[in-house]
């Protein structure tokens, strides 16, 4: 079930924000079993077969949390809990995510000698993967009490607000909050216009745009050649900003869901396309999955306070590269991976850009971040090494490729309003704007008044082209 | 809750608001679209719980609340920010909508061919064949197209006007007699519908019975195709089209409609039978094969005045004029641009028995040629007919389910 869609916005929602005050209202302990059941629902919905894997990863993971306080005095004995987990969970995520592009690969190097395997992909596995570790880390580093009851673990895991596409959610962030949350009026009406502001992005934005990018990649699949230069980085632009309302959105309106049950999740995004390095892009973007990466991998590796610089590479590689396989399993996502290792240990052992003085340079430099973002973002969308390939070149001119045609005008033509908004949306212009209104009392004022009509608005016009339109993908079956 | 209300300001107040009509909005929405779910619930009947979810899943969105309000503010939208493509619909430079070209398809001969072996089949028996070609909006005029926008639609439609002429079928084109009676794309077809206009329909009669006349040996009287003899009535903002459904009424308005219907002086007795349905129409032209019902105003994503004409679709009719002029029996097999059509040939012809071979499944084509034995066969298709799979299966009983337009 997609937080876009008619049947979540007009019947699973209502269900389940009724029965959880009126619980709230009449019994109290229900309110996390009701949000547990509701979650599993969520999930079962659009995976009935799978739901039995994420109730096995949530127990198997509520019982590597209770072992690991039992043991915790035992620095040994918990050490190898906490190893076994890992592995246990890094199997599970291997198995039905990676065994196939590992045997793939395999066979590809010694002449298919294991059979070939096709395992469907339980949307979410992830996240929830990584999230499920999470607790049980957090529980070992005391940075979270251990739940005794199955149950919070669940809703810890299983919460259907960031179930399937993040932001993945730290125990310590929520473990105060799973027993002793405070659900408020502000709370809530601030959950409402986030989540509104996050399926605007998506519908408004994202979906309507992942046509232009959908029709670059269809004409670039017919041939070299065939995708004309402004195409191509009209393709890839569209793309850009695709998978960032899409994926901000998406987090936006899992962010409101929480409100409005009383949970406070971290950002996940801030405005990355305003970033002046690479490093600083890694700041704003998905940053539940770059911290959660810091935290548990490259810190423990020993981060950058090591005392070599290959250490140090070692770690960004290792960092990098994971972060690209996480995505998906397919060489494209380790190459784009590995493109961030690159440029990151360039910025890391440079000490570019925080050398850069003048303007210009600055300038200049955040151009190149945005550029290869971009590129990025082409080997990010390819499905496969050729296909990136080819875009690619279409870009630069390569591939013996016109640099206009009338289809490209067409499109643009068509999406031009929405690029434009898609470019302003991208910098806080708004939130620039609420803050110089909030120094008139006047202007203030009118920004008040102006801001539930505008919410409003938005609200009425997303569900317009929602239940219009046919065209809703939902980009993180990969992940 | 008090400490909220103790110091409360006007973001407060308007934050508020906000909340609660977004609360109003869902839960009025859930009220309003229950039906589907509980449909879905109802009927769960040998299904079991992953069955009756998908049912849901699938129709929840038909049966939203408002729906035809959203739609037209998403085409309202779309029509402000210059859009010019809109759920799979595209407006042309004339403001008419017409599908999505499909981009560049290769001509296959292969309906042409098939088109010929019922041909040498029908002749073996003495049946005259007549194929009417109908041209589909968009792809007839690149002019119209936008600057960027190819469509293979003139290239498939001359290629099949070549082959089916080359074998030495009888050919209607239509597109040629739209040309050399200077016939602009904007009257042929609806601005918001897939269908050409009654009028156009109304034109396509009067060809038709001149071909007859000059090819077949009738001899109709010029008095059942002059429109003199005719009375048009005249819906303003009536009709929204297939494509005006997708996009709403304010993404391209709303069609008027055209009722033509004849004078006393060509008006004749009707049997309109709808075989597939078991049901007997009988009377004049408008009480047999008009349905008044579908002028009616009301909700235009519902209504459909174009099946004032016959109704709607049927496998298999037949509409008999015991007074026609001439009395020859035809067979025809169309889609539902052919409804208005049959209408008006039915002033002309004795009987005319039809099938839509999007629905029909009792038996194969020639099984129906065989037992209806009639004088003449005639296929009234647009270009859509050329990309399904049935409707050129004229030897073979069809078993798929049935083809929607």
């Amino acid at each position: 079930m997609l937080f876009s869609s008619s049947l979540f916005l007009f019947l699973f929602l209502p269900i389940v924000l009724v029965g959880y005050y009126i619980l709230k209202i009449t019994c109290k302990k229900l309110c996390n079993i009701w949000l547990l059941i509701t979650s599993l629902v969520f999930y079962a919905w659009g995976e009935p077969n799978f739901v039995i894997i994420l109730i096995a990863s949530i127990l198997m993971n509520y019982l590597f949390g209770l072992l690991i306080d039992k043991y915790k005095a035992k620095k040994t004995a918990a050490r190898i809990i906490l190893t076994v987990m890992v592995v246990l969970n890094l199997s599970l995520l291997f198995v039905y995510k990676y065994l196939g592009f590992a045997i793939d690969n395999l066979n590809a190097i010694f002449g298919n000698v294991l059979p070939v395997v096709e395992i469907a992909l339980p949307i979410g596995i992830s996240f929830f993967t990584f999230q499920a570790m999470s607790y049980v880390i957090d529980v070992y580093r005391g940075n979270g009490e251990v739940q005794k009851n199955p149950l919070n673990v669940g809703l810890y895991v299983a919460l259907f607000p960031q179930l399937v596409a993040g932001p993945i959610v730290r125990y310590e962030t929520v473990a105060r909050e799973i027993n002793h949350r405070q659900e408020t009026v502000e709370d809530f009406c601030d959950g409402v216009k986030r989540f509104i502001a996050g399926l605007a992005k998506k519908v408004l934005l994202a979906d309507i745009l992942s046509l232009a990018a959908d029709a670059a990649y269809k004409i670039n699949a017919q041939g070299t050649g065939a995708l004309p230069v402004s195409f191509a980085w009209l393709g890839a632009i569209c793309y850009s900003f695709q998978i960032f309302f899409d994926f901000s959105g998406y987090s936006d309106m899992a962010i409101g869901l929480g409100k409005m049950f009383g949970f406070h999740f971290l950002e996940n995004f801030d405005y990355p396309y305003i970033s002046k390095s690479v490093s600083e892009f890694w700041r704003r973007w998905h940053i539940s999955l770059g911290t959660w990466f810091r935290d548990y991998l490259y810190i423990p590796l020993g981060g950058s306070r090591v005392k070599t610089k290959a250490r140090l590479v070692f770690n960004l590689l290792a960092v990098w590269a994971l972060t690209g396989l996480w995505h998906g399993a397919s060489w494209n996502f380790v190459i784009w991976g590995l493109m961030y290792f690159v440029l990151l240990t360039f910025e890391k052992l440079t000490g570019i850009p925080k050398k850069l003085k003048s303007g210009l340079t600055k300038a200049l430099y955040r151009v190149f971040t945005l550029l290869c973002v971009l590129l990025g973002w082409v080997v990010f969308r390819a499905e496969g090494g050729t296909e990136a390939v080819n875009y690619l070149a279409s870009m630069f001119s390569l591939a013996g490729n016109a640099f206009y045609s009338d289809y490209t005008g067409y499109v643009f033509n068509n999406n031009a309003v929405l690029l434009a908004f898609a470019v302003i949306l991208s910098m806080p212009t708004f939130k620039k704007l609420r803050e110089l209104a909030s120094k008139n009392r006047i202007l203030d004022g009118i920004a008040d008044i102006l801001t539930p009509i505008t919410y409003l608005a938005l609200f009425v016009l997303s569900v317009a082209w929602l239940v219009t339109g046919s065209h809703h993908p939902f980009i993180y079956f990969n992940f | 809750m008090k400490e909220y209300f103790k110091n409360f300001t006007l973001k407060k107040l308007c934050s508020l608001i906000l909340g609660a009509a977004f609360i109003a909005i869902i839960f009025v929405s859930a009220v309003g679209g229950r039906h589907r779910v509980l449909a879905a619930l109802r009927n769960t009947e040998g299904k079991n719980i992953v069955e009756v979810k998908d049912d849901i899943d699938s129709t929840y969105n038909d049966g939203v609340y408002r729906k035809a309000d959203y739609i037209n503010l998403c085409g309202l939208s779309a029509n402000i920010m210059g859009m010019k493509e809109l759920n799979g619909v595209l407006k042309l430079e004339n403001g008419q909508l017409c599908n999505m070209p499909a981009g560049d398809v290769v001509y296959s001969d292969e309906c042409a061919t098939k088109l010929n072996e019922l041909n040498k089949y029908l002749k073996e028996k003495d049946i005259e064949l007549l194929y009417m070609q109908i041209p589909s909006k968009g792809g007839e005029n690149t002019e119209l197209l936008p600057k960027g926008i190819s469509d293979s639609g003139d290239m498939l439609y001359d290629s099949l006007s070549a082959s089916i002429t080359d074998k030495g079928i009888d050919l209607l084109d239509m597109k040629v007699e739209f040309e050399e009676n200077g016939f602009e794309q904007e009257e042929v077809f609806y601005t918001t519908d897939h269908h050409w206009t009654v009028s156009t329909a109304f034109f396509a009669y009067r060809k038709t019975v001149e071909y007859f006349n000059e090819n077949y040996g009738t001899n109709i009287d010029e008095k059942y195709t002059d429109i003199n003899n005719f009375k048009t009535e005249k819906y303003e903002d009536l009709f929204l089209g297939s494509h005006g459904k997708k996009t709403g009424r304010y993404y391209a308005g709303i069609d008027d409609f055209e009722l033509i219907t004849p004078k006393e002086e060509i008006d004749s007795e009707f049997v309109f039978d709808i075989i597939s349905k078991n049901k007997v129409q009988e009377g004049d032209f408008r009480e047999s094969l008009v349905y008044e019902s579908h002028l009616e105003r009301g909700e235009y994503f519902v209504s459909n005045p174009y099946a004032a004409y016959l109704g709607g679709n049927y496998a298999l009719a037949k509409i008999t004029n015991k007074n026609a002029p001439c009395d020859k029996k035809l067979l025809v097999l169309t889609d539902s641009m052919g409804y208005p059509l049959m209408s008006f040939m039915s002033l002309a012809f004795s009987e005319i028995e039809y099938a839509d071979l999007r629905y029909y499944r009792d038996s194969s084509f020639v099984d129906v040629v065989n037992e209806y034995k009639p004088d003449t066969v005639m296929l009234i298709y647009s270009m859509t007919r050329l990309v399904d799979s049935v409707s050129f299966e004229f030897f073979d009983k069809l078993d798929v389910g049935a083809v929607m337009e």
